[in-house]
């Protein structure tokens, strides 16, 4: 897939040309909510894993793994998603500076030009990224699968071809769950699955996984290939190990990419809550 | 594609109008059988899955093989055999309260 973004265009991400972002007599709390320091972690108390918004449509085949208490929420119009981007970009405009500042700028000029709901083709079919979706990630809506899958694109895209990196969908956790309950023993497909010939092959020396938790929260597995080693990283719980069933089904799938190794689980500490 | 099944390969039928059975399969294993012609849109087996549990057709995420079904994907196109699987499954929604 052809890259889609220019250096020059790339906003930075944590803007260090914007002091003023932890200044207390900045009022904006959402923007202080989201660039702010992570509390200090305490590995004693349990995290809490908020009750997700809902949509209406997606009570369809929800899995087990749910929490309970889900309000339904109806999937945000149009003009609602523009009126958030727009506080979103304002804040961002008025409490940076610099390129950042500009780019603000720029989008707030251009946002309201755009289609609703038209696919962006710099990203693949796969992430089926849409202009409204673009609009939930700068407003305050919680983030898709398909939010999670162009961010991983949009890193892969970074990285360039060369990358030894091989980041899997956001739905491939659970979808490995579903291909164990139906295979009698290790796993071995009878033709390769998305990226496995990479991974087989030993031309991935880094494997990213992605994983929606509690139904509700999205964290993240790391497999060194090389290594043999599995990170496991959540925001709301860094001292936390991850859900054994996943692990399991993660292990038995590298076990049939990768037979002739035994993936450890190493400690890693996540570095902001977010 | 089903797992496990290296060893019982099957000739591939190539006629674009035989029908094949494809089974679609929820992360819970339920499943709902369709027969659909291998150059028929798949999207067509979608809009029947998505009326026949009574949801919108865009909350629910098709898989092959790990992959997203597209708008123009038929079994011919997709190189689907006899029997292959479908999974079915939710779209996921993450985030915390700010």
């Amino acid at each position: 897939m052809p890259g889609c973004f220019d250096d020059d265009d790339m906003p930075e991400l944590f803007p260090d040309d914007s002091p003023d972002f932890h200044r207390p007599d900045r009022q904006d709390d959402r923007l202080r909510a989201r660039f702010a320091p992570p509390p200090p972690y305490d590995c004693d108390v349990p995290p809490s894993y908020p009750d997700p918004p809902l949509y209406e449509d997606l009570r369809a085949l929800q899995g087990g793994s749910s929490g309970s208490g889900f309000s339904t929420h109806r999937t945000p119009v149009w003009d609602e998603l523009l009126i958030s981007s727009r506080d979103w970009l304002n804040s961002l405009r008025s409490n940076s500076t610099g390129r950042t500042a500009t780019l603000a700028s720029q989008c707030l000029d251009r946002i309201g030009q755009l289609p609703p709901d038209e696919l962006l083709d710099c990203f693949s079919s796969q992430s089926a990224l849409t202009t409204t979706l673009c609009l939930e990630l700068l407003g305050d809506h919680w983030l898709r699968d398909e939010h999670i899958l162009a961010g991983l694109e949009f890193v892969e895209q970074r990285l360039g071809p060369e990358s030894r990196t091989v980041f899997m969908p956001p739905w491939h956790m659970l979808n490995l769950s579903m291909y164990r309950q139906r295979a009698a023993g290790p796993y071995n497909p009878s033709r390769p699955r998305l990226r496995e010939p990479a991974i087989a092959s030993g031309h991935a020396d880094i494997v990213v996984l992605p994983a929606l938790v509690h139904g509700n929260h999205w964290v993240i597995f790391y497999v060194d290939t090389r290594a043999a080693t599995i990170r496991y990283a959540d925001s709301l719980s860094p001292c936390g190990a991850p859900d054994a069933a996943m692990l399991s089904d993660l292990r038995w799938w590298l076990a049939g990419l990768l037979p002739d190794r035994n993936f450890n689980v190493v400690e890693h500490t996540s570095p902001r809550k977010g | 594609m089903s797992d496990n099944e290296n060893d019982n390969v099957q000739p591939k039928n190539e006629d674009p109008a035989a029908p094949i059975n494809i089974k679609v399969v929820t992360s819970q294993g339920e499943e709902v059988f369709f027969k659909i012609k291998r150059n028929t849109k798949l999207s067509k087996l979608q809009g029947a899955y998505a009326s026949k549990v009574g949801k919108d057709v865009g909350s629910i995420r098709f898989l092959y093989d790990g992959n997203r079904l597209h708008e123009d994907d038929t079994p011919a196109t997709l190189d689907m055999e006899e029997g292959d699987t479908i999974d079915v499954m939710v779209e996921q929604v993450g985030g915390t309260v700010l």
